[in-house]
């Protein structure tokens, strides 16, 4: 069984959720913190990260000396990777490139050759009965896709029992390909306006890639209104409710470094 | 001038911050930008229900099967399936596969968000809402950009506060690229740190001037000297303030803008305007 857990809004306590979920797991269980932009499970846990692969993407390199400076490559780039001023070799402005190498293929003397650039690491970590994965996307990187998706099929690859995965926050495409995989999503949600409105956001998400889904609503008793909200909606949709009340001891012993499993 | 508050973490305070900042600048001089397009809440955080204007915003593609010839090693991302049809969720619209097999594949414009036009007391409020799933936030962040500061031009207004998403991929890239000065909210947690320092990370390699506010400070006040220590020390930021654990920033709404505005260095700030 593979579980998806995501929220919409960041802070609501997805990583608490998932983390809890996975540490009373009664048999192993992979986890996949699929937030490679800032993942936080291997700082919750305290666990040893160590690099077993990387995420590339290709990039083309132009022999200066082979181009003939005729503009084809610049003139089939997609993205506008290339821009071409005639008389000169095309200038490459790396971070529109996506990577497709059709310059490569164009290029009628064979000046362009592919080179391949990691984007960032993945690595592995053990924890109790958690085996853990998760992905650091280079300081420099802004796509952070290809990261995503090579994270999410090495470690559903090298998985034996059931996995968790815990997404990013948002409603965007990384989040979606997270949530893909899933049989079944747990939708973490906060008693708050902001959490309520962004609620109704990833349920769309969810909705639309077609996965059955539940409801966790952290920090309980804060808010009534918004609470009485989040009962309507999980109403209406028909699905499962679960409430963990809010802690302010929770809170401090976090923010400690302390992480104690919220639900059993 | 353009200042982003960002914080890398969810959840850190940012909207809050941004929201509370916002009651102090000049109000006839200040445009609100809300990056954060996957879930937009300053508005919501001012008490602003409803848009004055929405526009639908078709500016993202995505391709689309129309031959009879599958082509899936065309996709850089792996979005194009063995029967030669584009899952749209996975497409990021690079138009490799159109280009390199025009027969098979066509680029064509979606929906990708909404445009959402607002006005707080008189200052001028945009954001956008992504269509759930839509790949392209970076891109729509970056078209709020372009209007605000032409809007800015027409109407005389010179200062740009933008609210950005959380996290450090390109929504936070375009929101941070071009500003005059970033605030980073660090959440006084082990995990508010090392996000709020992946943004750093951005904000040094766009030479960035920035300062920092340091949230919930009273939870593990022996963390405050380190925190000073890195953001402050060692990465030559500003201390802009130290809010402690407001309960009631998450208990009451509209937040208690007014507390939180004590405990934030606003004369520095307007300093930089």
């Amino acid at each position: 069984m593979i579980i998806a857990v995501t929220g919409g809004k960041g802070g609501t306590g997805k990583t608490t959720v998932a983390l809890s979920l996975a540490l009373t797991w009664r048999k192993p269980v992979t986890y996949i913190d699929a937030d490679v932009e800032t993942p936080n499970a291997a700082i919750l846990l305290g666990t040893e990260m160590e690099r077993i692969g990387a995420a590339y993407k290709s990039i083309p390199v132009i022999d200066e000396e082979k181009c003939i400076k005729c503009g084809l490559c610049a003139h089939a780039c997609p993205v506008a990777a290339l821009v071409f001023i005639p008389g000169k070799v095309p200038l490459f402005i790396e971070e529109n490139c996506v990577g497709c190498m059709l310059c490569k293929d164009v290029c009628p003397v064979g000046a362009i050759r592919e080179e391949k650039k990691e984007i960032g690491i993945i690595r592995e970590g053990e924890h109790e009965h958690i085996t853990l994965y998760d992905g650091l996307l280079d300081p420099t990187e802004e796509e952070a896709a290809p990261l995503v998706e090579e994270l999410l099929r090495r470690a559903l690859n090298d998985a034996k029992g059931d996995v968790i995965i815990d997404t990013a926050a948002g409603i965007h495409c990384n989040v979606a390909r997270a949530i893909m995989p899933a049989d079944k999503v747990i939708i973490v949600t906060e008693p708050t306006p902001y959490g309520v409105h962004d609620l109704e956001k990833i349920v769309k998400l969810v909705e639309t890639l077609e996965k059955p889904y539940e409801i966790y609503a952290n920090k309980w008793g804060i808010n009534g209104a918004c609470q009485k909200r989040i009962e309507e909606i999980a109403r209406e949709k028909g699905v499962k409710l679960t409430k963990i009340q809010f802690s302010e001891d929770f809170a401090r012993k976090y923010a400690k470094g302390a992480f104690e499993p919220v639900i059993q | 001038m353009i200042i982003t508050v960002a914080s890398g973490k969810g959840g850190a305070g940012k909207t809050t911050v941004t929201a509370s900042i916002a009651h102090v600048l000049p109000k006839d001089k200040t445009y609100l930008l809300d990056a954060d397009v996957d879930t937009p809440n300053l508005a919501l955080a001012l008490g602003l229900e409803k848009p004055e204007k929405k526009e639908e915003w078709w500016g993202g593609v995505v391709s689309e099967f129309v031959g009879n010839e599958p082509h899936p090693e065309a996709c850089p991302f792996g979005a194009i399936g063995l029967d030669g049809t584009v899952n749209e969720l996975l497409c990021e619209g690079c138009g490799a596969c159109a280009k390199r097999f025009p027969e098979s594949y066509r680029l064509k414009n979606v929906h990708t968000a909404d445009i959402l036009w607002y006005s707080w007391n008189g200052v001028p409020l945009l954001t956008a809402e992504l269509m759930p799933g839509r790949s392209g936030s970076g891109k729509i962040v970056t078209e709020l950009r372009m209007r605000a500061e032409k809007e800015m031009a027409e109407k005389g207004r010179d200062v740009l506060l933008i609210d950005a998403a959380a996290g450090r991929g390109c929504p936070v890239i375009a929101s941070l690229r071009g500003s005059d000065y970033a605030i980073i909210v660090v959440d006084n947690t082990p995990t508010g740190i090392e996000d709020a320092l992946q943004v750093l990370n951005v904000v040094e390699h766009f030479s960035i001037p920035f300062g920092y506010v340091i949230n919930r400070a009273d939870i593990v006040p022996e963390r405050v000297e380190k925190i000073e220590e890195i953001f402050g020390k060692r990465r030559g930021g500003e201390k802009l303030g130290e809010i402690p654990y407001i309960q009631d920033v998450l208990k009451t709404y509209p937040p208690p803008f007014e507390r939180v505005l004590e405990y934030i260095n606003v004369e520095e700030i307007l300093k930089k305007i």
